[in-house]
């Protein structure tokens, strides 16, 4: 297997990380806050906080992995024109673009539900920045997994 | 009457095996990955002209040799 195949593999493997950190964590994070509303146990808001910080720490691994692989990338310029072909680039212009659609229906839920049943502006927000990022990670990596398919 | 859009008919599979070229090499000739030379062989991607026209010198053919408008 080629460098450039090892580092597409990478990628793949350090964005489903970072998805899953990422969901794990907001997950834990809205559950506390939600358990907060409902007025909850304490021993249920402590797990939803012991859950998102699991996945808070999976999701920082996922950035520092990240980071790593952008160096190694960049330290060999012909690497770099392989990885971010046109391929790629499409299908992360369709991933953000699902990932828009996404977020402008978060929102008009967010604003419909919270007409009868009020809740804060961060969890507003944070719902709103959940769906943005689970659901353009998640149309990436279908969009990529789509190409694998022979 | 209703008029479809054209597609895009190519013989990269057949260039490449010509050539005894796995897609791996093929893609390390023209400077993309193995999926990308997968996605344009079974047309479900249409490469740019760049690419295409890398794809024809890399295949010692023209692009016209490679890519062919399905009647």
């Amino acid at each position: 297997m080629s460098d450039v195949e090892r580092m597409d593999a990478a990628r793949d493997r350090l964005i489903y990380l970072s998805l899953a950190g990422f969901l794990v964590w907001q997950a834990g994070d809205v559950a506390r806050q939600v358990f907060d509303l409902l007025g909850a146990p304490r021993a249920l808001r402590v797990a939803a906080i012991v859950v998102g910080l699991l996945g808070a720490v999976a999701w920082a691994c996922g950035l520092v992995l990240l980071r790593r692989w952008m160096r190694r990338l960049r330290a060999n310029p012909s690497l770099v024109m392989a990885l971010e072909d046109e391929v790629v680039r499409d299908a992360r212009l369709r991933a953000f673009a699902v990932g828009f659609f996404a977020t402008i229906g978060a929102l008009a839920v967010v604003t419909v539900v919270g007409a009868f049943f009020p809740f804060s502006a961060r969890l507003a927000g944070q719902l709103s920045i959940l769906v943005a990022v689970s659901v353009s990670l998640s149309a990436l990596l279908h969009f990529r997994r789509r190409i694998e398919v022979d | 009457m209703t008029e479809t859009a054209p597609r895009l008919r190519n013989t990269l599979r057949e260039h490449r095996a010509r050539f005894g070229l796995t897609q791996e090499q093929l893609a390390a000739l023209v400077g993309v990955t193995r999926k990308t030379i997968n996605t344009v062989e079974t047309g479900r991607f249409v490469p740019s002209t760049l690419l295409a026209l890398k794809l024809a010198r890399a295949l010692n053919t023209s692009v016209e040799g490679l890519f062919q408008l399905e009647p």
